[in-house]
């Protein structure tokens, strides 16, 4: 009777343990995701907002500039993007010294406008959102950062980027459940916060740039997504306020001496 | 006896559980340190750089790269001057050959520049993103950008005061309006306003048509 009791107690106390393990062996599997299901969420985020038709997000971004003492500055800004697929843009940007401009594509023109300068620059750009996506940033040299993400190729974009991708946790802390991943491309070393459901949406980002001096950080926060805008046509029409002058893209102008004699923009959609 | 078992069935439970803590804390740990990468630590600032961009790609860790390639090619280029130099002193008929051989040297090197500008041509297409704002920044021919300001990281604010225009390139530029272009010209060196990478920047120009 006795002999049985303790082998009852040494049963038990067995499997007391192994379910103690067993959870902590679930838990860490949890923590600690394969590489192929961290690079399946980037390129699941890629591709949920490459499909996305109409959407109109907040995105607080933050950047650091390295000065010739060593020391960084960080600059803020706030850009409200509206995207109607195929051919429907507009960016509206809030820079931290109070610089206001807002970029507009109707399909036909890509025009960006300085509302302190009251000048406004303007190309004319047939095309989708892709394309001009493209052209704005590569070809007129204009800044418009995470550019990549809102291109419709949004996962190849990635996927054609990205060397390396980990996963770190899953985690609550912005908010909402989200995926937080690591990553690099050849130049680039990446986070980012991927909503955790079935909207896999980036939540935070922060680019490193790890070869220039300082290591500089870029960081974005997303807010107020809407993936059913329905914004009005008048959102994405431009029309030059009284007063405003019209001036080139500098990167239209032919180059001149000291720099390089170059060619002037020119269009192109990518691969 | 039986306390004894119980006693010994406790022990058996609580090291496990440290057991299993323990590697918990450890691949914690080792998360940790891999999503704990060492980044940045963190009037009249710059607000240029490389993560200004906020893309994906960086012409800051290419560049090194290109420049190797740059002073390689530069190398090869010298040798093969080297060796010309040395055929130049043979006979006729060697100079006819060196002749032949640097038509085809000719030839490889234009082969060789314009492979160059299709390579630079597919990675500026593969890294649309990086843009090239900062590229026409750092020629030195722009001026007049509007003054940064320092801030904290806090949210902007509504009630910020917009910031003045794009400064003029000088104190006081005689202004020239030709064909809808207005030039500015500060001494001999002549300016118009442009739309750069972050808004409006003088750049520097050829002198108006007719001037």
């Amino acid at each position: 009777m006795r002999g049985q009791t303790k082998w009852t107690v040494w049963l038990g106390a067995w499997l007391c343990a192994a379910s103690v393990l067993t959870a902590g062996f679930c838990e860490a599997q949890e923590a600690g995701r394969s590489p192929s299901d961290a690079r399946a969420l980037l390129v699941g985020m890629g591709e949920f907002l490459g499909k996305t038709q109409q959407l109109s997000v907040t995105v607080r971004a933050a950047y650091d500039t390295v000065q010739a003492s060593g020391q960084k500055v960080e600059w803020n800004e706030v850009r409200t993007l509206t995207l109607s697929r195929p051919d429907r843009l507009r960016v509206e940007s809030e820079r931290s010294n109070g610089t206001r401009s807002v970029v507009v594509f109707d399909g036909k023109e890509i025009s960006t406008f300085d509302e302190s300068g009251r000048v406004y620059a303007q190309a004319a750009q047939p095309g989708g959102v892709d394309e001009t996506l493209v052209y704005f940033v590569r070809d007129l040299g204009m800044r418009l950062p995470l550019a990549v993400l809102f291109v419709s190729r949004a996962a190849s974009e990635l996927e054609r980027r990205v060397r390396a991708v980990e996963y770190v946790e899953r985690t609550g802390i912005l908010g909402a459940p989200a995926h937080h991943l690591i990553g690099r491309t050849d130049t680039v070393n990446f986070q980012v916060w991927i909503s955790d459901g079935e909207q896999p949406l980036p939540q935070r980002i922060v680019l490193t740039y790890p070869a220039a001096p300082g290591q500089p950080q870029f960081r974005a926060e997303f807010s107020a997504w809407n993936l059913a805008p329905q914004p009005a046509d008048a959102l994405f029409t431009f029309t030059p306020p009284a007063a405003a002058s019209k001036i080139p893209f500098a990167a239209a102008l032919p180059q001149y001496a000291p720099g390089p004699a170059g060619a002037p923009a020119k269009k192109g959609a990518t691969r | 006896m039986r306390s004894r078992s119980w006693f010994a069935a406790c022990a058996t439970v609580l090291a496990f559980t440290l057991l299993g803590t323990v590697t918990n804390d450890a691949r914690a740990q080792r998360g940790g340190a891999r999503g704990g990468r060492p980044g940045g630590q963190g009037g009249g600032f710059s607000s240029e750089g490389p993560a200004a961009s906020g893309a994906f790609s960086s012409r800051s860790g290419s560049a090194a790269a290109q420049g190797a390639q740059t002073r390689a090619s530069g190398g090869r280029a010298s040798a093969r001057e080297s060796r010309a130099s040395a055929q130049g002193t043979a006979g006729q008929n060697q100079a006819a050959r060196q002749e032949a051989r640097a038509g085809a040297q000719a030839g490889r090197q234009q082969y060789g520049a314009s492979a160059q500008a299709s390579r630079q041509q597919a990675y500026e297409d593969a890294h649309w993103d990086e843009g090239k704002g900062l590229a026409i920044a750092a020629t030195g021919a722009v001026v007049g950008r509007p003054a940064g300001a320092m801030t904290s990281a806090a949210a902007t604010s509504a009630a910020t005061p917009p910031p003045p225009p794009a400064a003029a390139p000088c104190s006081n530029p005689t202004l020239v309006p030709v064909g809808g272009v207005t030039y500015s010209q500060c001494g001999s060196t002549w300016y118009t306003q442009a739309y750069g990478a972050s808004g409006p920047v003088y750049v520097q120009s050829a002198p108006p048509p007719g001037s």
